[in-house]
């Protein structure tokens, strides 16, 4: 029973897939069958659409998300009226998708069903918050393409990443970009007092002073660094981006004469939207770069075949990741670890 | 006319119902289309109303638990009016829409349970009981719903064979995996339904009525326990739209009752957020007028009040009455001229609209209407310099007053924009013009407006270098002189105006 365990550890998982097709929905269900045999409480959802049986994109048959008695989903309107299961209506959040109103039911019998619920990071917490009044232990966020703000640390505790054949067809490409993911993922906490300092501060770009207080470095976000004259890195060792980190202020960083030593803290790794060339230069140089909030990657899971029909050889791939990432990598449907215990 | 119509006007009406809290977002839906009341019956039942939950939920500190209580149910209010119009003509609802109608349903007899707890009732809540039953007829009265076993044997015997097959659906890993009871059963009797229903005994095909394959292979027993999956689920889709169909015509009759019951719920979290604001801002409850004359001791705006406070400085209250006439307010710049027909806009709205008003003390006089000329009116999208604005809107006094329209005009210095003698003469003119009409008419001006038949009020002003904001009545000509002396102490340049203190001391 692969890494259902240490799922269980945590009160909330989201599963990201590095690219559409790349098994993303097959771990999906292999967690939530797993699952069904715990005696825990889970809800699911999905941050954008999942569940559907056809990829809208590639036209590739799709599985679909497969819930079991007892679980608790949450979906839009529309999809809730077509779901193939028995279920117990909960809930009508204020929630709006695209779709309509988020319904939150309980699963009288098992079945399948087409996921699509909030939409945007700040929506998936109040979603969370909602599901405190039916005691549920574990929520699951099935996070979608593009979306990787399901699996922020604000939003989910624990997660699962799936990669495949989708991603790259070239076997070295692959490892080598689904290592820099995990690397980027497991990036270390910085120092507790800095972490206090900036928690709260969503605004800007900031330091510190001699003193250790906060510094207004000026830069209102790495987006907008092109009129400062000052090198950040001379006014301050400690720089915290509290939005995205861009390659272009990496480099700009990187280039400070005093960069080495020099402390760059992003609030998590989903903030993070970098090159491996432009991070490589940047800790070639001596800079080193920290988070405030870290997800716990518990597993990767792998397809390896690509919606083109492309086939990696399955063993090959689980073992080159595994040497990498010093991870656990499942291919989840070769192996069916879904055999009854 | 609604409140949302005027919920940006000048006056800060706006920051009133903002600074309600309300408990659900119908409440603030209900609350912005809730019309200008323009009866003093109307008003005085409203009052009733208001003063009634003031008194049980604000007032009295014993029933603090059951206002937090009531507050709490009260966020789980939610527009359903689309429901019940779909019920009122005949549609067929489906487990959403039942699962609203049952959620009101148990959330208004939580709330009248509350209300006879607090022993307030502003309306009679109607008994839904009967259609709770309909809706929950496993007695749990739990905010929940699907089509239960309950309403159908068969649907029942069928959900209770999908159980057994492991679901509506099975992962492809599962099926046959030995994971759940996948094997067919002995042969395909079913409980007979009713008579003329389609049992799924009485099915198409082998699968239906007829045994299932004797020493059935893997594949086969899968197939088999696929199709026979499918025809249940079929079947058991047709069972639920028949009971959706029955318990829709079932609960039809209460669709009144559920309208009457959303009105009430939405007008207590309204009433409720009213009587809380009338305790965090001070205000008051108003007595209705019977001789035409609005009073207010103690007049405050609060939204000023609050900025003020904020900066650390005191507001002062005015008192102000007037009738069914035209009244000036003159006075020196930075007299809360301008505030107080803000003020006056806004108390009468808030009166009219049925919350607290912002005063130790009031009595108001019930409009048809608010016509407020304040600020610069310019309208440059509309071609309109700031004088064409304000002359159409005064022009537009003019007509409503002679059409009968019973209004209050509040005017902020009136021809304020062109030169003195011409806007000297246009406001005595419109004075003059409104001179004896039914409306009450507050003009602010800096002019001296000679002789006419209409009341004159005087802000205190400077005494001792320090503004005292208080009306006071005055008389013909007494026409304030304290522009200089106000930018002097504003400290403007030295110079500047000294020369205007020559020029003056030339001119006199």
């Amino acid at each position: 029973m692969p890494f259902i365990r240490d799922i269980l550890e945590y009160d909330s998982l989201s599963i990201v897939g590095l690219e559409k097709n790349t098994g993303k929905t097959e771990c999906l269900n292999y967690i939530l069958r797993r699952l069904s045999s715990q005696k825990c409480k889970v809800a699911v959802t999905s941050i954008g659409m999942d569940g559907e049986s056809t990829d809208q994109v590639t036209r590739t048959a799709k599985p679909e998300i497969h819930l079991t008695e007892g679980m608790y989903f949450s979906t839009a309107e529309i999809h809730y009226r077509s779901r193939n299961l028995l279920s117990e209506l909960v809930d009508i959040t204020d929630e709006r998708s695209s779709l309509g109103r988020i319904v939150t039911a309980k699963v009288l019998i098992g079945g399948n069903v087409l996921l699509s619920g909030p939409s945007s990071g700040t929506s998936l917490i109040r979603w969370m918050k909602s599901l405190d009044r039916f005691g549920i232990d574990l929520k699951i966020i099935d996070g979608a393409l593009s979306r990787i703000s399901s699996a922020s640390p604000a939003v989910s505790r624990a997660m699962v990443l799936s990669t495949g054949a989708a991603y790259s067809a070239n076997l070295d490409t692959l490892v080598r970009k689904t290592r820099f993911m995990v690397e980027l993922i497991d990036i270390p906490l910085a120092d507790s007092v800095l972490r206090n300092r900036f928690i709260n501060v969503e605004r800007g770009v900031w330091g510190t002073d001699k003193e250790g207080r906060m510094l207004d470095l000026g830069i209102a976000s790495s987006l907008t660094m092109d009129g400062i004259k000052d090198d950040p890195v001379k006014r301050s060792k400690v720089i915290y981006i509290s939005g995205a980190l861009t390659d272009r202020f990496l480099q700009r960083l990187a280039d400070s004469p005093e960069i080495k030593g020099a402390e760059v803290i992003v609030r998590d790794f989903t903030k993070l939207f970098v090159s491996e060339t432009a991070y490589r230069m940047f800790l070639k140089r001596g800079g080193q770069i920290k988070v405030l909030q870290k997800s716990k990657l518990i597993a990767v899971c792998v397809n390896p075949t690509a919606p083109s029909g492309y086939v990696l050889d399955s063993e090959v791939l689980c073992r080159r990741l595994e040497q990498e990432i010093k991870l656990p990598v499942y291919d989840i449907v070769k192996n069916k670890y879904d055999l009854c215990c | 006319m609604l409140l949302k119509s005027v919920i940006d006007s000048p006056c800060g009406i706006r920051f009133m119902a903002d600074t309600l809290h309300l408990n659900s977002g119908y409440g603030r839906k209900r609350l912005l289309e809730s019309a200008m009341m323009e009866s003093a019956e109307e008003i005085r039942g409203a009052y009733g109303e208001l003063k009634r939950i003031y008194l049980s939920f604000v007032r009295d500190a014993s029933n603090a638990p059951l206002r937090r209580r009531l507050g709490a149910r009260l966020m789980t209010l939610r527009d359903i009016s689309g429901t019940i119009a779909r019920l009122t003509e005949n549609g067929i609802l489906d487990e959403v829409e039942f699962f609203e109608v049952k959620c009101l349903a148990l959330l208004a007899a939580e709330i009248d349970k509350i209300l006879s707890g607090a022993d307030c009732r502003v309306a009679e809540l109607p008994d839904l009981e009967g259609l709770v039953s309909k809706l929950d007829p496993e007695g749990t009265r739990i905010p929940s719903f699907y089509i239960y076993d309950a309403y159908s044997p068969e649907l029942r015997e069928i959900r209770s064979l999908l159980r057994k097959l492991g679901g509506y659906t099975q992962t492809e890993f599962a099926v046959g995996s030995g994971c759940c009871d996948a094997s067919a059963p002995e042969t395909g009797k079913m409980p007979q339904t009713t008579a003329g229903e389609k049992s799924i005994s009485g099915g198409s095909g082998a699968l239906s009525g007829e045994k299932a394959p004797e020493n059935p292979q893997e594949k086969d027993k899968t197939a088999y326990v696929q199709a026979r999956r499918m025809e249940l689920t079929e079947r058991a889709g047709e069972i639920e739209t028949q009971v959706r169909k029955w318990l829709s015509g079932e609960i039809r009759k209460y669709a009144p009752d559920l309208k009457n019951t959303l009105d009430i719920l939405a007008k207590l979290d309204i009433l409720l957020a009213k009587a809380l604001q009338i305790e965090e801002l001070g205000l008051c409850f108003p007595e209705i007028s019977c001789n035409g004359r609005t009073v207010y001791k103690g007049m405050f705006h609060p939204h000023i009040k609050q900025t003020l406070a904020e900066k650390g400085k005191e507001y002062t209250p005015v008192d102000l009455d007037f009738g069914v006439e035209a009244v000036t307010v003159i006075g020196a710049n930075m007299g809360g001229k301008t505030v107080a027909l803000k003020t006056v806009a806004l108390c009468q709205y808030l009166f009219q609209f049925g919350f607290g008003l912002p005063a130790q003390s009031a009595c108001v006089d019930v409009k048809k209407d608010v016509v407020l000329c304040v600020g610069d009116r310019q309208d440059e999208l509309g071609g309109l310099s700031s004088f064409a604005a304000e002359v159409t809107a005064i022009d537009e006094v003019i007509r409503r007053v002679r059409d009968g329209e019973y209004i209050l005009a509040l005017i902020d210095e009136p021809a304020r924009t062109t030169n003195p003698v011409e806007g000297t003469a246009l406001v005595a003119a419109l004075l003059k013009v409104l001179e004896g009409k039914k409306l009450s008419l507050l003009l602010t001006t800096h002019y001296n407006v000679a002789g006419g038949h209409f009341r004159r009020l005087r802000v205190v002003g400077l005494v001792d270098g320090v503004m005292d904001y208080r009306l006071k009545e005055a008389g013909e000509g007494d026409v304030p002189q304290e522009a200089v002396r106000i930018a002097r102490k504003l400290g403007a340049d030295a110079q500047w105006i000294g020369e205007a203190e020559k020029m003056l001391n030339e001119t006199i």
